[in-house]
């Protein structure tokens, strides 16, 4: 029984935050500390730009309110755009499972919520793990015996409006984003999936935190450790188990920041053209980084080609997915 | 798959009748718990906490000690954080490393996970299962019906497909009703309300394409759908306030279940989900 993604979306905020607005604020950034050590470019967000001028969104609460976009409408655009290339209509998803690091409303569910808005009545509930969870959703549907014909698995976030822009490096990291993928084990789609794998370490659970009612908070440079020594392990079990070759496999990281990354592919020697990313321009999007990453890449998705996703943070989780171009 | 144990626990803080509360009871007489976002610089207790203490007791019932936990999933309607997950916080707390992660259908908390853990074709060997509900902490004690009906508790268990002991999972459904009369709402930075309670016969037309087509065993209800099942059978609930996700586990940590009998769990969470759980014990 092969688990094919037959589809696989995206979308964003459409908010642009520049380097040079972070320095502007004056919370001891510049654009030129951001790129040197973090590695991006802009990122996108859902809080208009003269709010955050004015607040620094020092009350999230207010931040939700003025926010020009929600993670279930991130949700649905991603959807629909995963649904229109596996060719099938939403009324044809037979299971959903969702992950969101900040909803807007605890109850329903978001996954109830986008089934609502789907017209769905079918089993939704959330698979929660933040920014591994494309791992985690794969493995957690892998295990079925047997599945609906399609299965759609959401990651959504808009975690730019539970940042505090006083900080001067959560401000320059967060970008808004979703990915919708539409997984089915009755129908090949474009990739196959050969192997996955999701793993925790929770004593370490309080390293990154986004409080109910605060805001985004982690212990950046243990963080930033854990995650590259995880990646890199990650991508060297998956060399050695499956014999990956990256002058034409592809590797996708966890998009935290565009710096982490290039001191991974460097260890690991995969060159630039084979490895896909958005953090650069989008900002880290927590769970939806890496899948939505692989949805901007759809295209370019060659039979025989390998696609290899190793994604960390909070939990301390982290997990990988091959796949294989059909 | 079998349920080896299940555990329970709540916060020290009586409510009256049988409810507890993780608030301070001055603090509720004094502010009515407004603003919502204010009740976590005063609780006693995180869910997380709580969730702890119910898994230790669900570990004790099964028999097993921490280490053999191989699996955490969790589930909160009360977060204190919206990340990481509570399986993660409670795993964490119990210093466990293992996969870890949240299954979340609100009301449908245990349903949902074994709904997908008898589809399985290789469960990992051994589960702990907890769901945690501080509901006091996100209830307007200044009006509404709401202060009168939840409670705060957790309740947990132990999933194993390997041991056969405690209750043999014999049947499992979960789904979503958009046409559900029962909804609940609940903001992230507001207070929990009850939007709509269902009749009996309309709860009935929810659950029926779900439930077995024969019978005659105890049902576990939740607490706050008691009155409309009751007519269904024989019925039973815990009476320590709704507590959401927690419910079913926390009403079979309390009851005997004789050998070989069946027990049918009725799940509803106010976000249209429905779920049903056929048990038999089996030790």
């Amino acid at each position: 029984m092969t688990l094919s993604i037959l589809g696989i979306g995206f979308s964003h905020s459409d908010i642009a935050l520049s380097n040079q607005f972070l320095e502007d604020l004056d919370i001891g950034t510049n654009a030129q500390w951001i790129i040197e050590k973090i590695g991006i470019e802009s990122r996108v967000i859902s809080l208009p730009i003269p709010y955050i001028e004015k607040t620094r969104n020092q009350d999230p609460e207010e931040g939700l309110k003025v926010a020009t976009t929600t993670p279930t409408e991130l949700a649905l655009k991603a959807t629909s755009m995963a649904c229109e290339r596996a060719g099938i209509s939403p009324s044809q998803i037979g299971m959903i499972i969702c992950d969101c690091v900040r909803p807007n409303h605890i109850i329903p569910t978001e996954a109830q919520r986008i089934a609502k808005a789907l017209d769905l009545s079918i089993p939704a509930f959330e698979v929660l793990t933040a920014c591994p969870v494309f791992a985690l959703h794969i493995d957690f549907i892998k295990r079925f015996k047997e599945l609906p014909e399609y299965v759609l698995a959401i990651t959504t976030s808009a975690v730019s409006q539970v940042v505090n822009y006083n900080d001067r490096s959560d401000g320059a990291i967060w970008g808004d984003g979703a990915s919708a993928c539409i997984l089915s084990t009755k129908h090949l789609g474009k990739l196959k999936i050969i192997d996955s794998e999701f793993d925790a370490d929770p004593t370490r659970s309080n390293a990154v935190v986004i409080d109910r009612f605060g805001w985004f908070h982690q212990d950046g440079r243990a963080v930033r450790d854990f995650s590259v020594r995880q990646t890199v392990r990650l991508i060297k079990r998956a060399e050695e188990k499956f014999g990956l070759d990256w002058s034409k496999d592809v590797f996708i990281g966890h998009q935290a920041n565009a710096t982490m990354l290039e001191q991974i592919t460097t260890n690991r020697k995969i060159p630039e053209q084979n490895h896909w990313h958005n953090v650069r321009c989008i900002g880290n999007q927590a769970g939806a980084g890496a899948p939505a990453s692989l949805a901007m890449r759809w295209d370019d998705i060659k039979p025989g080609m390998r696609v290899l996703t190793a994604v960390v943070g909070a939990g301390l989780s982290w997990g990988s997915v091959l796949m294989e171009g059909v | 798959m079998y349920i080896l144990g299940f555990g329970k626990a709540f916060p020290n803080h009586p409510l009256g009748d049988q409810r507890f509360t993780s608030l301070p009871i001055p603090y509720i007489k004094e502010t009515k718990n407004v603003p919502i976002k204010n009740a976590l610089m005063h609780a006693v207790n995180s869910p997380s906490e709580i969730g702890e203490i119910a898994l230790r007791a669900a570990l004790e019932k099964a028999k097993l000690s921490t280490e053999e936990v191989t699996y955490v999933i969790g589930d909160t309607s009360t977060p204190w954080e919206t990340c990481p997950s509570e399986g993660q916080r409670v795993a964490g707390r119990l210093g466990l490393k293992v996969p870890s992660y949240d299954v979340t259908a609100i009301g449908c908390a245990l349903s949902a996970s074994l709904f997908a853990i008898t589809r399985w074709s290789d469960p990992p060997s051994l589960i702990a299962w907890v769901s945690s509900n501080l509901i006091t902490q996100v209830i307007d004690f200044s009006e509404g019906t709401e202060k009168d009906l939840f409670g705060d508790g957790a309740g947990a268990c132990i999933i194993s497909a390997d041991k056969e002991q405690g209750f043999k999972v014999e049947k499992v459904e979960y789904t979503l009703n958009h046409n559900s009369k029962f909804i609940i709402e609940q903001d992230l930075f507001g207070a929990i309300k009850i939007k709509s309670l269902p009749t009996s016969d309309e709860l009935k037309k929810e659950f029926e394409p779900l439930l077995p087509q024969k019978f005659d065993g105890l049902i576990v209800a939740p607490p706050i759908l008691e009155k409309q099942i009751s007519s269904w059978g024989e019925v039973i609930s815990h009476k320590h306030g709704e507590l959401l996700g927690s419910n079913s586990a926390v009403t079979l940590a309390e009851i005997d279940v004789p050998v070989d009998s069946q027990v049918l769990v009725l799940e509803k969470s106010g976000g249209g989900g429905t779920g049903m759980i056929l048990l038999r014990r089996v030790s």
